[in-house]
């Protein structure tokens, strides 16, 4: 379902038909207003781009969380201060707090916590949406996915599924490919006649294709795990046929520094060449200055970006902590000396993680801090979310919910799920906040909110009317307008 | 993919004050990092199962199969079906899913998703363009008669190696009705262009059919059917057209005709290449050349020729000697570059990656393949844990237990100081971790007398190495040579193996599909090459269930 501009009258219906929904979901009638509200911080008439950033491995927390609570606090009193980075612009940042992934365990858990699914822990086969996809295919528009040596070579196993759209995704390996791809065609003029009869030659082919899978189909009569393969194939070849529309601001395709630097040394190169762990930084680099450029020409207006994959051991010596990134640097255990956080011990792990926003700050939020080309009046960061997740919290411990680290130093460091949005989605987020719903007096597990509820809400917010993601149904609407 | 990742929590930990103090006393995070290659899902699960799936008194057919096409194999039938476009388009298929098993050709798992349904798309109109730049070259008939009858004679030819079968007189109508479509609104070349396209995305090139006619009670796959299994199973790629014209003549039926068959294809380049990927994917090695090895300067140099040294031992002792798990596992030879040779401590060969026979000292077979043990180390030191579970998994089937979330931190080297053994065992051995890594470190403590890039070590910084181990429940040994002997006359280890050999060949981990030869392969009367050609005798081959 897709929420489309509506005059004040439709506007009055499509509440009403909301709201009357809402009840028929058995919500109270409060709870039910509060959907139509949220449902109308969304419609604000603003364009809406999304971004997911995967940081794998997790946070230490006392290099991770901000200081200070509410909507006074400072990201860079830390430690480390793996945030610091975003400090700046922390009036655009939320940092969410309280959250759970259920049901999913150690790293494992990458294949299902950005669904909310409840498969089982080893479940790398039934069908699920990712997020990121979700308000992808909501906002009608195919979701850009890029990845910087998000696998191993031998091909995509359990540790590099973090997204999916029913089947899991293979992330964009090449930043080349993915700028041809999202930019090759902006300036170039075929003719329009040219481009009807191959655009009508396209759907006759689909069609073809979709007849040809029906009749196979037919023909399968009484082998239904063959014919559900086939099914598949025709929701795909349908989604192909429907294709996606976004309008495309940039009037020729951008420079990016990064890309260009990685040009000559990339092309030709076979595929191992993209998994090789001695070109990760400059792959993410180059593939982040495609993600931002994306949202910025609205050529694709959701972005995911995957560096790496779970368990992998790049050693991270090239921006000062040696070591392979899981089992030497996340695998480090917090400590106290002297009767507080050994601040010290997990500083290679914490810089490491601090590594990947410096990153992200400096090829994509600070190139989202221009006019937005749709919104004169806002940055195209006022009108984008950017969603920075991990498939855990504590690296060590491996944490699904929150914990309790460092208990025996006072004060205990409480390990958060890393959930942070940077950006003001269009107007629909309340930002420059740190929204805490964890509840101590519950045991671990119980005293928090599942994070498919977040999900929920950043659908919502990126104008989505749908009731549910992964079983959530309630918002949070503390980080709603 | 390592068993490893099959864990979920053993139970909540109570995570009171004292979690950060059972560190020490927990397992370490060795377990479940990395995975090695396949892991042993088709084995029963329990704390000490193993072998696999047992042998079958005989073979029978399995399920009827639409096996959707691997990238390896749809890239292979595009570029043979069009060979004078070689070099003149590009593929946009992305990565296979990995089973459990470590293939990239489980049947259950290859599906177009959305994202595979757009990249056949570029693919398409990649290799469209290309044929419609070359249309002249590739059909005589375009330069005097660029009509329908022409795009008839393309389908004839090229349809019909992309289908793997001749094209039916519906396949055609509805194609040519496309062909007209297109050629009202292009010309002539643009629309053989879009045929192509539409051949591409075909269902009938898209998946591999293995259904057959259902008659009698059974179903009987069809002459052209079997013509692509055997292509694919043991060529890597679709049936040439000699083969198909063989399918036509319906010469494709008796066992000893299909295993002949099987033979000549297991031999060709393609073939062998084929059977590389499956030792590859089982045993993991490949991945040598993207690790890096914190302590040891010049790996980097080497590593490349250290896959290349495991693809000509298996060449050698697989291809070329027709050997068996014995002589996988036992052989005294292997074939390291000359520089390799140096990085070992080994005599060198008279040439690169010729044979040389062993040092006493160098380990024998698979086993001691610098590949496989680098592969299976840790950066920074050699990995009981790592070594014990690719026996474990790989060449036992055995299921490991769940691994808790939350296994603390195994304590770095200290060379000169204590030996890895000594390391893993003060922390493996006590507490929550005893259970799971009694299973398998054992097995990798054999190991020890060579470093994380695979090179014999007398001692380690000085201190006395122990390297005796143990296969629980089944033997100890002392050295990785006495392993590999013992393990080589286990017939845990021969079930094992051979299922998943007949797995990554049939595509399936289905039962009782190719015991014929087992059980010759698994005493080592026949070798891996004889065995995995008798798999084309099956009644799997040519036969399904009904339903």
């Amino acid at each position: 379902m897709k929420l489309a501009r509506a005059s004040s009258r439709a506007r009055l219906r499509l509440e009403r038909r909301l709201f009357l929904k809402a009840l028929g979901l058995g919500l109270s009638a409060p709870v039910a207003y509060q959907v139509v509200r949220a449902a109308r911080a969304q419609d604000v008439g603003r364009p809406k781009r999304f971004m997911l950033f995967y940081m794998p491995h997790g946070a230490p927390p006392e290099h991770f969380n901000p200081v200070g609570s509410g909507t006074d606090f400072t990201l860079a009193d830390s430690g480390v201060s793996i945030l610091g980075p975003l400090e700046p612009y922390k009036s655009l940042v939320n940092v969410y707090q309280g959250f759970m992934y259920p049901g999913a365990q150690t790293h494992e858990g990458i294949v299902k916590f950005l669904s909310n699914s409840r498969v089982d822990n080893n479940d790398d086969t039934t069908e699920r949406t990712t997020i990121e996809h979700f308000i992808g295919n909501e906002m009608g528009t195919r979701t850009l996915a890029l990845g910087a040596v998000a696998q191993r070579q031998w091909g995509q196993d359990f540790d590099a599924k973090l997204m999916w759209d029913g089947q899991a995704v293979v992330p964009q390996k090449s930043p080349l490919v993915a700028y041809d791809e999202v930019f090759g065609g902006i300036g170039a003029d075929p003719g329009a006649g040219d481009n009807d009869a191959r655009g009508e030659l396209q759907q006759s082919l689909l069609a073809l294709t979709e007849a040809e899978l029906e009749s196979l189909h037919g023909e399968l009569s009484g082998l239904t795990r063959e014919q559900s393969k086939l099914q598949t194939h025709l929701e795909s070849l349908r989604d192909l046929k429907s294709g996606g529309s976004h309008q495309i601001s940039c009037t020729s395709a951008p420079s990016l520094p990064a890309v260009e630097a990685l040009r000559p040394l990339a092309s030709g190169q076979p595929d191992e060449w993209f998994y090789a762990e001695s070109n990760f930084p400059a792959i993410l680099a180059a593939q982040l200055e495609v993600a931002a450029a994306s949202l910025v020409c609205n050529a694709r207006p959701v972005v995911a970006v995957q560096p790496l994959y779970a368990n992998c051991d790049i050693d991270f010596g090239f921006m000062g902590s040696s070591g392979p990134h899981h089992n030497g640097l996340s695998h480090t255990s917090p400590q106290i000396s002297g009767g507080v956080a050994n601040m010290e011990a997990r500083e290679p792990f914490a810089k490491a993680q601090r590594w990947f926003l410096e990153m992200l700050t400096e090829h994509v939020i600070q190139r989202l801090l221009v006019e937005d080309p749709a919104d004169p009046a806002h940055t195209v960061l006022d009108n984008t979310i950017i969603l920075l997740v991990s498939e855990i919290g504590e690296g060590q411990w491996h944490t699904s919910e929150t914990q309790e680290i460092l208990a025996g130093a006072p004060p205990g460091i409480m390990s958060y799920m890393p959930i942070v949005t940077i950006g003001g989605g269009g107007g629909a987020l309340k930002t420059g906040q740190i929204l805490n719903y964890h509840d101590v007096s519950k045991p671990i597990g119980e005293g928090d909110r599942e994070a498919g509820e977040l999900w929920l809400t950043l659908a919502r917010a990126m104008g989505s009317s749908t009731m549910s993601f992964g079983g959530a149904s309630q918002l949070v609407t503390e980080a709603l307008t | 993919m390592s068993l490893l990742r099959r864990f979920g929590v053993l139970g909540k930990l109570g995570v009171a004050a004292s979690l950060w103090l059972t560190a020490l006393a927990g397992c370490s995070t060795e377990a479940g990092r990395d995975d090695i290659g396949g892991g042993s899902g088709g084995g029963p699960d329990g704390e000490n199962p193993g072998g696999g799936e047992a042998v079958c008194a005989s073979s029978q057919p399995g399920d009827p199969l639409l096996r959707r096409l691997t990238v390896r194999e749809f890239e292979a039938t595009l570029a043979e079906a069009f060979p004078e476009v070689a070099g003149s388009w590009t593929s946009s298929l992305s990565s296979d899913p990995i089973s459990h098993y470590g293939y990239d050709n489980a049947a259950e798992r290859l599906l177009v998703s959305k994202q595979k349904a757009r990249e056949i798309d570029g693919t398409a109109a990649s290799l469209a363009s290309a044929v419609s730049d070359a249309v002249t070259q590739l059909l005589p008939c375009a330069a005097s008669s660029p009509d329908r009858a022409c795009a008839e004679a393309f389908l004839d030819k090229y349809g019909k190696r992309l289908f793997r079968r001749p094209l039916q007189a519906t396949d055609k109508g509805k194609l040519l009705g496309f062909f007209d479509e297109a050629l009202a609104k292009t010309d002539f070349a643009e629309a053989i262009g879009w045929l192509t396209r539409a051949l591409v995305h075909s269902p009938h090139t898209v998946y591999r059919s293995e259904i057959g006619v259902l008659a009698d009670g059974e179903r009987k796959l069809t002459q052209h059917e079997v013509a692509s299994a055997l292509a694919y199973t043991f060529g890597g790629g679709p049936p040439s057209d000699a083969l198909l014209a063989r399918a036509d003549a319906g010469e494709l039926s008796s066992p000893e005709v299909l295993v002949q068959v099987a033979r000549d294809l297991i031999a060709t380049p393609k073939g062998r290449e084929n059977l590389h990927h499956l030792f590859g994917s089982w045993l993991g090695y490949s991945r040598v050349t993207s690790l890096t090895k914190t302590n040891v300067p010049g790996f980097d140099a080497v590593r490349a020729d250290m896959r290349e040294e495991t693809r000509r031992f298996i060449e050698l002792v697989v291809f070329d000697n027709g050997g068996g798990l014995v002589e996988l596992l036992t052989s005294p030879v292997t074939t390291p570059s000359q520089a390799l040779a140096q990085f070992y401590g080994f005599p060198a060969p008279s040439a690169d990656f010729q044979s040389i026979e062993r040092p006493e000292t160098g380990g024998i077979g698979i086993l001691a393949q610098g590949s496989v043990l680098a592969t299976m180390a840790s950066p920074d030191g050699s990995s009981p844990t790592k070594r014990g579970l690719l026996v474990m998994e790989n060449f036992l089937c055995r299921t490991p237990p769940e691994v808790p979330a939350d296994v603390p931190l195994l304590p770095e080297p200290q060379v000169g100081q204590v030996t890895t053994r000594q390391r893993y065992e003060e922390v493996h051995s006590v507490g929550g971790c005893k259970n799971c890594h009694r299973m398998f470190d054992p097995i990798g403590f054999g190991f020890e007398h060579f470093d994380e890039v695979g090179r014999y070590r007398a001692d380690e910084g000085g201190l006395t190495i122990d390297a005796s181990g143990e296969v629980p429940g089944s033997f100890t040994f002392s050295g990785q040579r006495e392993l590999a002997e013992l393990l080589a006359l286990e017939e845990e280890m021969q079930t094992c193996v051979s299922a998943r050999v007949k797995a990554y060949a049939f595509g399936t981990e289905g039962a009782c599909l190719g015991e014929t030869q087992r059980v010759a392969f698994m005493n080592g009367a026949i070798g891996f090459v004889d065995y995995i050609a008798s798999l084309a005798a099956e009644p799997h081959f040519v036969r399904r269930k009904p339903q």
